[in-house]
């Protein structure tokens, strides 16, 4: 520390550059919401799956969508607009294919002729024309609900990217959002036509813009709240201004790392900034707070910085270290969306603890002493006196505090272990135009949730009949359930070409017995129609389910019975079943990130245990330190489960930030406890405890209510999730802090091992 | 065109000695009429046995064969029955076409499994043929008979010289809304032909990569067919090519049942 002082100037120059630098780097950061990034990690096998689907069928989440609302979609002057705007959009290069009613082909009989056309050769005529087509698409499986709704007021144009999302850039997306939106503009709609543009790109596009608004709205906010908090507990500008630019260069350094990684910011890593400058403000409070405390002793400016950082270099360091080791524990994981965010968290807290132990001990050293107010504020004299007082009561208490601790514990841990993991897909979202969108499509069309059974087989295994009734009796179980909104698969082309050879007799919707004639069939079908559902070897097909987004708890089931029905029925015709697609590997990526962050809780916490025993040399405080900093969480599993909220990445991932805040104050009054005890051994235990706490608590108070404002601001997020994540970690942090002042306090006083007098 | 230059020679190497000169300055309607005339694909007074193959994007397989014959009965107008033998379970499928030129064509299909045929309805002349790239319009050449054609020149491709030609197709019902042939200047037959959809968008291409001519007649014997944005290719050769008039009787349901 001396030779950091006495080279102070050297050390602000090296800061100053690193900064730059860090600046420089952290320009290539991109900020993006891509629903892939959930679960496409090199480890996934579910990802090879998805590929290889996408290789023999198209990437159904690259469309954008333009929806018509009119009050007849089959009547003339609707269907003249949307062929205006199919015909608009197929020449871009952006799009491969235009989908829409004036392009689809139908399979249907037409008195004694059968026709395998186009649904609409030329345009209606006469209302007679109009319902002739609306009964057409309606009776095909293979129209319903995915190009009309089913009250006929909406159809849908889909126009599909030549590049899937997954392998666009954001201003790919937004070029085609912006090519639509300028169709859209050169042919408006006609007086009774309503419209609205949705789809996957625009719903990346927006999710992204929202997590840039984020950023905007949330990291002034913060420094704001660090302001603010910091001013209230040293009224000065030294208590202010020293710990924002330490905080401020911890961020920016952490920033410079970033790209580093190569992942975007996400969803998850959107909290990383926000989290860092709370977390970072931690170590500067409690220095400059004893700083204060040895000026007020009558210390020189040079001592008193000497002595601060001789007293507070170890606690500072355990408790960076035990919380960069519980972010740490997220990047074992497999999940790269949490392993990013738990490395770059470790990172960003040793930086901060870097930036304590260096740039603050530099401004201390360079900036004249604070004002007198400052040094003894009336407010941290208040809090200390309020804190020695509660303290001198609960010492009366003890035994009704432990036995209340355990209560909540235990009943908390049952309550807990009831709760269920439901993810959704779209629910993530910020509510607002797009989610609108999603929902009416839910309502009126199929929905966004897209899972395939992916069929994979011996050549010409898949136009037997055997099989094609296997994969009809796959479609019809996943039919079966209530959020199951359409189904697909080849079997419905044959029975639909059956039903039409067979003068449309609604009976012959059936896969007929004859494999000539089902191989017959299917040999009529026009090349688009027939490799979107079947190659041409007739070895690999799917089943491509359409399902509402009510969360993977309604989900699991259904994909778990179309799964054991694929695999019983298929079997016998050594055809290989994957349920696939890129909403089941999300599903499964998202139920095992909240898996994840739940086993990465636990090892985080028993790590941090483990560094306490090491560090104290004593398994009795690690256990001591173990039971306070449970009460929060489970206090907040209580709660979810109270309010009857599911285990979701954003209500679980509390858990992840908050492990790291959770020991900060057991560290720093174990510390100080010890210290005291060392230094004054004839002090009888309350006293030491009193002591330890009037010492600590006033900055851990601050740093609580700093934290727990800090996370508060999640609040303000346009994702629900990250709301819910903001109140949960604000709550636990704050009840963390009381924890920490009734729990550890009361057990440090039962089971420590007190010298005998 | 280096590629172009190689299948040239292919073209170029079954090429007849004696070849006619040829015809000059002829006028871009001229040319495509001689192009319809020339009926690369023998629909029109022909008997062939061919064999398509069929790869989608992922470059797996389906071989399909057949026999063909044909009969013009009027000028620009024929009769057709294919009769598929391959694969197995598809062996004996028929499809008679008779072409109008006043009213839809009449199509049927004969599946053996039904023991009965099937008129075809709509438009069907924009869809595939069987399962192929080719459309129904494609092979008949019905879209360049009702077209306006434009000639842009010659290009000589390796050894022989080719006619340049945009073509609009007129008809309403059309797919398409432009073509680009390069057509030999000795026997009208198109090497390479581009087929732009209503969007201006190339659609399709087809390229031959051999001609052959039997009993005076010239057949595309070899060629490929790519639909672009399927990304669907079919290879189409013919074989047994034999120029004949096909007694008219053939060509009624009757016969395509029985056969």
């Amino acid at each position: 520390m001396r030779a950091v002082i006495r080279r102070r100037w050297l050390v602000l120059v090296a800061i100053v550059v690193i900064s730059a630098v860090s600046a420089y780097s952290a320009r290539a950061i991109e900020v993006r919401f891509a629903f892939r990034n959930f679960f496409d990690y090199p480890t996934n096998p579910d990802v090879a799956t998805v590929d290889r689907y996408h290789d023999y069928f198209e990437d159904p989440a690259g469309f954008v969508a333009i929806v018509i609302e009119s009050r007849d979609v089959f009547d003339k002057q609707t269907l003249a607009y949307v062929a205006t705007l199919t015909e608009a959009l197929e020449p871009n290069p952006v799009f491969s294919h235009v989908r829409s009613l004036t392009n689809a082909r139908a399979i249907r009989a037409d008195g004694d002729s059968v026709d395998v056309g186009m649904l609409l050769p030329q345009l209606p005529r006469s209302p007679a024309d109009s319902d002739k087509v609306r009964k057409i698409a309606a009776d095909s499986r293979l129209l319903h609900r995915l190009l009309a709704s089913e009250d006929s007021h909406a159809t849908m144009v889909a126009a599909q990217l030549a590049v899937p999302p997954s392998s666009s850039t954001l201003p790919d997306l937004r070029r085609a959002i912006e090519i639509v939106d300028g169709v859209l503009w050169t042919h408006p709609p006609p007086l009774g036509i309503a419209i609205r543009v949705t789809g996957a790109p625009v719903l990346e596009v927006e999710a992204s813009d929202a997590l840039i608004f984020d950023q905007i709205v949330f990291t002034p906010i913060a420094i704001l709240l660090i302001v603010v908090a910091l001013w209230l507990a040293f009224r000065c500008i030294h208590g202010v201004a020293m710990p924002v630019i330490a905080i401020s260069c911890a961020a920016i350094w952490t920033a410079g790392i970033y790209p580093w990684f190569g992942r975007p910011v996400d969803m998850v890593a959107s909290t990383i900034p926000a989290t860092l400058l709370v977390y970072g403000a931690v170590d500067p409070i409690f220095v400059l707070r004893r700083y204060l405390d040895k000026l007020r002793l009558g210390r020189a400016k040079e001592e008193a910085i000497i002595e601060t950082y001789q007293e507070l270099t170890l606690p500072c360091l355990l408790s960076s270290l035990t919380t960069a080791v519980g972010f740490a524990a997220f990047a074992t994981l497999d999940l790269p969306i949490i392993v990013n965010f738990g490395a770059i968290m470790a990172i960003g807290v040793m930086l901060a603890f870097i930036t304590t132990m260096v740039v603050l001990p530099v401004l201390l050293a360079i900036l004249p002493v604070p004002p007198p107010l400052a040094i003894s504020t009336r407010i941290a004299t208040r809090i200390d006196r309020a804190l020695a007082a509660s303290w001198r009561w609960l010492a009366r208490q003890r035994r009704k505090v432990v036995v209340t601790a355990a209560v909540l514990i235990i009943g908390g841990a049952l309550v807990s272990a009831r709760q269920t993991v439901s993810v959704y897909y779209t629910r993530i979202l910020p509510p607002g135009t797009t989610e609108d969108d999603i929902r009416f499509l839910e309502r009126q069309f199929v929905g966004v949730i897209r899972s395939a059974v992916f069929l994979e087989g011996p050549k010409d295994v898949m136009k037997q009949p055997k099989v094609l009734q296997a994969i009809a009796k796959i479609s019809d179980v996943a039919a079966s359930y209530p959020i199951v909104t359409a189904v697909v698969s080849v079997s419905d082309m044959v029975r639909e070409m059956n039903r039409a050879f067979m003068s449309g007799d609604p009976k012959e919707l059936r896969i007929p017995d004859s494999p000539n004639l089902t191989a017959q069939y299917l040999q009529m079908l026009d090349p688009a129609d027939r490799q979107r559902l079947l190659t041409e070897d007739d070895a690999r097909s799917h089943v491509m389910i359409f399902s509402m987004d009510q969360g993977t708890a309604a989900w699991r089931p259904m994909r778990d019975a179309v799964m054991a029905t694929a695999r019983a029925e298929l079997a016998p015709y050594h055809v290989d079943v994957h349920m696939t697609e890129q909403s089941p590997a999300g599903f499964d990526a998202l139920d095992a990130l909240v898996y994840d962050v739940l086993r990465g809780f636990v090892t985080a916490f028993v790590l941090v245990l483990v560094l306490i025993a090491i560090v104290f040399r004593s398994i009795r405080i690690a256990l001591i330190s173990a039971v306070p900093n449970l009460v929060p969480v489970v206090a907040c599993f209580v709660l979810l489960r109270v309010f009857g909220i599911s285990l979701r990445v954003g209500t679980v991932l509390f858990l992840s930030v908050s492990v790291g805040g959770l020991f900060n104050t057991t560290i720093q009054l174990v510390a100080r406890l010890r210290q005291q005890l060392a230094a004054h051994p004839e002090l009888t235990p309350d006293a030491a405890i009193e002591d330890a706490v009037r010492d600590v608590g006033p900055p851990a108070l601050y740093t609580a209510v700093i934290l727990s404002l800090g996370f508060a601001i999640f609040g303000l997020s346009r994702f629900p999730d990250l709301r819910v994540f903001g109140l949960l970690a604000s709550n636990t942090l704050l009840v963390a802090f009381v924890s920490d002042m009734m729990l550890s306090t009361t057990l440090l006083r039962v089971f420590y091992r007190w010298r005998k007098p | 065109m280096k590629l172009i230059a190689l299948l040239s020679i292919a073209v170029g190497s079954t090429a007849f000695a004696g070849d006619p000169k040829p015809e000059a300055k002829l006028d871009a309607k001229t040319i495509v009429d001689k192009v319809v005339d020339a009926d690369p694909f023998g629909m029109m007074d022909s008997t062939l046995s061919g064999r398509a193959v069929l790869h989608d994007k992922n470059h797996d397989e389906r071989i399909l064969e057949f026999r063909l014959d044909a009969l013009r009965y009027k000028p620009g107008l024929s009769k057709s029955v294919t009769r598929f033998s391959a694969p197995a379970d598809i062996a004996g499928v028929g499809f008679l076409q008779i072409m109008r030129d006043d009213a839809d064509d009449d199509r049927f299909l004969y599946l053996p499994d039904l023991k009965k045929s099937r008129r075809i309805a709509g438009a069907l002349r924009n869809n595939s043929f069987m399962g192929t790239d080719f459309s129904f319009a494609d092979l008949d050449m019905r879209d360049l008979r009702e077209s306006k054609a434009t000639l842009n020149g010659t290009e000589k491709i390796g050894k022989f010289d080719y006619y340049k030609l945009d073509v609009a197709p007129t008809r309403s019902d059309t797919q398409y809304s432009r073509f680009v042939m390069w057509v030999r200047t000795d026997n009208f037959l198109v090497f390479k032909w581009e087929m732009y959809d209503k969007s201006k968008v190339l659609m399709k291409t087809y390229q031959a990569s051999e001609m052959k001519r039997v009993d005076g007649h010239w057949y595309a014997s070899k060629g490929r067919i790519e639909n672009h944005r399927e990304k669907h290719t079919t290879d189409m050769f013919l074989d047994n090519m034999k120029a004949t008039k096909v007694a008219d009787t053939e060509f009624t349901v009757n016969k395509l049942e029985k056969l």
